[in-house]
């Protein structure tokens, strides 16, 4: 069920996702990479040998390790920045994208989860299952919550997710760029219809989308 | 009676007293009884050990089950309903009943070995702890026979899905109630092995130089202790909730949440609980194998003590960041959880350091280790990636987390468990192994293990306990290798159980001391160790004595009680769900365990070896009784911190609460409460009188508090009947202010009830003459316990009725 067209611009979440996600990759491969290879090395030098092997009580072995604090430290060191690093950047990027951006051009659509299958809710009180149509370039609010247990509204394509939990409303915000079709689905254990709640978004010109909305029945399903 | 007479007679009874005594220490009494009842704290590792590998056979199939359904899209092997059950009791099985038991084995059997004790603080309640966690899992899988199934809420139990509305089986109630005896093992056993590693050691053995094994341990129980208590009142009022209709996850206000709080401050700790007996094993292993003394001990400790500790509690809301918890409390957790890879970079880099300039001997143990951090360098990396605030909100509920957690819980704690079996098992059989077999075992491990959890790494679009995907979403390949990895890392362990089976019976014998191991658990020495410590590691220069194998001849006595509680608790709880006469037959049974352990008491028939003085320090002038009994409190004070918490967390989440008086009677209450705090007076006139050595002055008094004491309870129970006819509308399940009520006048009022019991054992011995001036502890712990119940009053009474 992907339904992902020829995709020319990246919506803001994804992008951004990505870039953190990329900067946690590198960083990540890079100190992982460095630390087998660190591993390796004393696996291979310091192995078993009748000829080379110090006695441990030997105390050349001592100062050996000794001056190794240094090195030690400098790791350590090493290993903080990159962690403040990836945290703060990790925590700017949230705050930035944390709070809905003003446009005019903003849509909100109230998510209602439910054994197994999602209710979107539009202004004038349209209603749809499994099926959320919304124009492209849209600044588009989603207001989540639940009818019965845990679940958690998730937009894998935009790299968005947000518990639905009875009795709160939490929101998640998207920006639609081009048409397609995308999977909802949902990430929190549910029941055992768990694996099949999924729903459509289906991001469509603006023309179609006000032709199709005017057509919908207010309060109607 | 002349003088003479009496004399006689209290010889006599002496005598008797004497041949029950050694009857009870007896080895051998018969093979079965022998291990029934054992309280030796190497029978009792060893029964851990047997026992979690039967847990683990059961899990792996419930792994084998859910790998197979997911091999291609659409597959039918399995359908969601069953799917759920193997998913959610795999993940209970495997880290609550499989591994942290198999590093309590460890614990148990070599502790006292390492610090030089004769056997842990409380034998009785080590044995306790074994049985309850072995019944509590017999109780938990016993769901898979009922109708509906086992539990299916997924490991973490989320609410409202475990409650009654939407699984109405017995099998979700059978888990809360097996997961009840867990936590309370889990208590026991904390308390146990913590008072043993704090009072109990060896003279010199100061805390630097305890072994790694054994400061691992007690870090890994200090968090136990102290994070059960929350998911224990969670626990409880999950199954109020299901057994009599109380409220407290099923309607809104936010109790969703209060679920994910209570489980989460226990379940993140756990992950630590999970790890560090291996990590502590793997330590040893290190430093054993590159003939090195460990690295930066000091560092290693102190990252451990003053880091991982406090910091497993400080982060535990990072499972939360989808909850709409607010932004302050977000970025904070996320600090936390990234400094908290700090510690763990300690370890590593320690872990490596520890081989420079060392004589590496690549045996099997070593190769384990070696794995167990090759893993936990990758688990630990794709963790930063979570405990990212920005990136969770894609990651979250993906496999990305799956692929995660199993490189620190099967990876890093896993193999580092194997290895500890390959370096300690001689210990217990003096037979080896077969190294070829254990090399291909770690080899085909290794490399099976990658295969399954490597490719989940990418799937992070891929939702966790699916038990179905379509063909489109790309995801079959990925899948498919995963799943022919599951069935290999199966089929390797059969390789474990091989060298398992010939380590026990037919394996060459190693020696007294095969690793050439300084350690005290080798030589039996634990004085000899503190002296060479840290000259000599793991050199050979240590003289071997040649009685290490000696956990044939228990020292500590038989007691049948602890499996006569446990298994009559059992059959109670099962009985709940299963029918309700084999719940009779369980208190018959709980009751009987109970009488024998009063008996014992009242007689003095359970003797324990004698411990000489030791190490203690800051503890210098606690008996081990005083600090497990200070332990239990603490963690008494937790619980009911959690209850108050969550009450708090209640009612800031109702808008609509009765105004105080419209339904208690406040007066009849305030009454009540007087009689309650006037017993703690009373408490202490007997504790005062049985210090001088008055020991009419002492039973009187206690009469007279157990007196007050009934009294209380028997107007609380007027008020609940009085609350019921008055005001039908205002029961346990009519809403949360009912619920709440009940619920925790009732925890307080089990409390009292226990108290009440102690009491009874307190009159009849105090009237037997059992306590005098100088030997009355039993009364001045009474005290203590007695004085915490009149605190928590003074919480609950204005919560509960002034507010």
């Amino acid at each position: 069920m992907t339904f992902q067209s020829v995709i020319l611009q990246v919506p803001t979440t994804r992008a951004a996702w990505e870039y953190v996600y990329a900067l946690y990759s590198y960083l990540g491969v890079a100190c992982g990479a460095v630390t087998f290879a660190v591993i390796l090395y004393f696996c291979f030098r310091y192995r078993s040998k009748i000829e080379t092997s110090l006695s441990p009580l030997d105390p050349r072995t001592r100062e050996n390790r000794d001056s190794k604090w240094r090195g030690a430290a400098l790791i350590y060191l090493l290993m903080a920045i990159v962690l403040i690093t990836v945290g703060s950047q990790s925590i700017a990027t949230y705050n930035s994208l944390s709070t809905v951006p003003n446009s005019s051009n903003t849509l909100h659509i109230n998510v209602i989860a439910h054994q197994f299958a999602w209710t979107f809710v539009y202004p004038d009180g349209f209603t749809s299952e499994d099926l959320v149509v919304v124009p492209t370039n849209t600044i588009v609010v989603f207001n989540v919550t639940s009818r019965d247990v845990y679940h958690q509204f998730g937009l894998p394509y935009f790299r968005v997710k947000t518990d639905a939990i009875p009795g709160r409303v939490n929101q998640v915000w998207i920006e639609t760029t081009d048409a397609g079709n995308f999977t909802v689905q949902c990430f929190e254990l549910c029941g055992v219809g768990h694996a099949t709640m999924i729903g459509v978004l289906s991001v469509v010109d603006p023309a179609t989308f006000s032709q199709w909305y005017a057509s919908t029945v207010p309060g109607g399903t | 009676m002349s003088v003479e007479e009496r004399l006689s007679k209290i010889e006599k009874r002496l005598t008797a007293i004497e041949k029950q005594v050694s009857a009870r220490s007896k080895p051998h009494a018969s093979w079965l009884k022998y291990w029934l009842f054992t309280t030796d704290h190497k029978q009792v590792g060893i029964l851990y050990f047997v026992t979690s590998f039967y847990f683990l056979f059961i899990g792996g199939i419930l792994a084998i089950l859910m790998r197979t359904q997911l091999a291609f899209p659409l597959n039918n092997f399995l359908t969601g309903a069953t799917y759920n059950q193997a998913v959610s009791m795999h993940g209970l099985i495997m880290v609550l009943w499989f591994l942290s038991p198999l590093g309590a084995a460890f614990a148990n059997y070599f502790i006292p070995l390492q610090i030089g004790a004769k056997d842990v603080a409380f034998p009785r309640f080590n044995a306790f702890s074994y049985w309850m966690y072995a019944f509590g899992g017999l109780v938990a899988i016993s769901g898979f026979f009922v109708p509906g199934g086992a539990a299916a809420a997924g490991w973490t139990n989320y609410a409202p899905l475990n409650s009654k509305l939407f699984l109405p089986g017995g099998g979700e109630t059978l888990i809360g109630l097996g997961l009840l005896m867990l936590w309370g093992s889990l208590t026991m056993g904390g308390v146990n092995l913590i008072t043993t590693i704090l009072v109990m050691r060896a003279p010199g053995m100061t805390w630097m130089k305890v072994p790694p094994f054994t400061f691992f341990t007690l870090v890994t129980q200090l968090m136990l202790l102290w994070s059960v208590p929350s998911i224990f009142s969670g626990t409880l009022a999950l199954v109020v909730d299901r057994a009599l209709g109380s409220l407290f996850f099923v309607s809104a206000g936010g109790s969703s949440v209060l679920w994910d709080h209570m489980w989460w401050f226990f379940g993140h700790p756990e992950v630590y609980v999970v790890i560090l007996p291996g990590l502590g094993a793997a330590a040893e292993i290190f430093s054993v194998f590159s003939g090195r003394p460990l690295y930066a001990k000091k560092a290693i400790f102190l990252a451990l003590a003053l880091g991982m500790l406090p910091f497993s509690f400080a982060i535990y809301a990072h499972h939360m960041y989808l909850t709409g918890i607010n932004a302050l409390q977000r970025e904070f957790i996320t600090t936390n959880t990234e400094i908290n890879t700090l510690p763990s970079g300690v370890i590593v880099l320690c872990f490596a350091a520890t081989m420079i300039g060392g004589a590496i001997k690549f045996k099997t143990p070593m190769l384990m280790a070696l794995g167990s951090i090759a893993t936990f360098i990758i688990g630990g990396i794709t963790g930063v990636f979570d405990s990212s605030l920005f990136l969770d909100v894609q990651l979250r509920g993906s496999y990305q987390v799956v692929s995660h957690f199993h490189y620190i819980m099967v990876g890093t704690a896993e193999f580092a468990l194997f290895g500890a079996i390959y370096y300690w098992l001689p210990r217990w059989t003096g037979r080896m192994y077969n190294e070829k077999v254990g090399k291909i075992h770690f080899i085909l491990s290794f490399v099976f293990f990658n295969m399954i959890f490597l490719p989940m790494t990418f799937l992070f679009e891929m939702p966790r306990r699916i038990y179905t995907y379509l063909p489109a979403t790309g995801w079959g390949p990925l899948n498919l290798i995963e799943t022919i990895g599951a069935w290999g890392f199966g089929l390797a362990q059969i390789l474990l159980l091989y060298a398992m089976i010939e380590m026990a019976t037919f394996g060459k014998p190693s020696g007294p001391n095969p690793w050439n191991v300084s350690s005290p658990e080798w030589t039996g020495d634990a004085e000899a160790y503190v002296k060479n410590y840290p000259a000599v590691y793991a050199t050979g220069s240590v003289a071997l004595d040649g009685g290490v194998h000696s956990h044939a001849h228990a020292s500590t006595p038989l007691n049948s009680s602890p499996i006569l509680i446990s298994a009559g608790l059992a059959l109670f709880f099962a009985g709940l769900v299963w029918a309700l006469p084999i719940s009779l037959v369980g208190i018959v049974i709980a009751f009987w365990g109970v009488g024998v352990w009063f008996k014992d008491d009242l007689y003095g028939l359970f003797k324990v070896p004698e411990e000489p003085p030791g190490e203690k320090w800051p503890l210098n002038h606690m008996s081990h009784v005083r600090v497990g009994v200070w332990l239990t409190l603490a963690g008494e004070m937790i619980l009911f911190t959690a209850i108050i918490g969550s009450y708090l967390f209640i009612r800031e989440n109702v808008p609509i609460w009765p105004p105080p008086a419209s339904i208690h009677n406040i007066h009849l209450a305030t009454f009540n409460t007087l009689l309650l705090f006037s017993s703690a007076m009373t408490v202490f006139m007997a504790l005062y009188s049985i210090r001088n050595g008055n020991r009419n002055g002492f039973v009187g008094w206690m009469i007279g508090s157990f007196a007050l004491g009934a009294t209380f309870l028997s107007i609380k129970m007027y008020e609940w009947w009085d609350l019921l006819n008055k005001n039908p509308s205002f029961n346990i399940a009519s809403g949360l202010p009912g619920s709440t009520y009940y619920f925790m006048t009732g925890i307080h009022a089990a409390h009292i009830l226990v108290g009440l019991a102690f009491m009874v054992f307190l009159i009849t011995k105090g009237l037997k003459g059992g306590f005098t001036a100088q030997n009355h502890d039993a009364v001045e712990y009474f005290a203590l316990y007695w004085a915490f119940v009149d605190i928590v009053w003074i919480f609950l009474f204005p919560l509960l009725y002034l507010i």
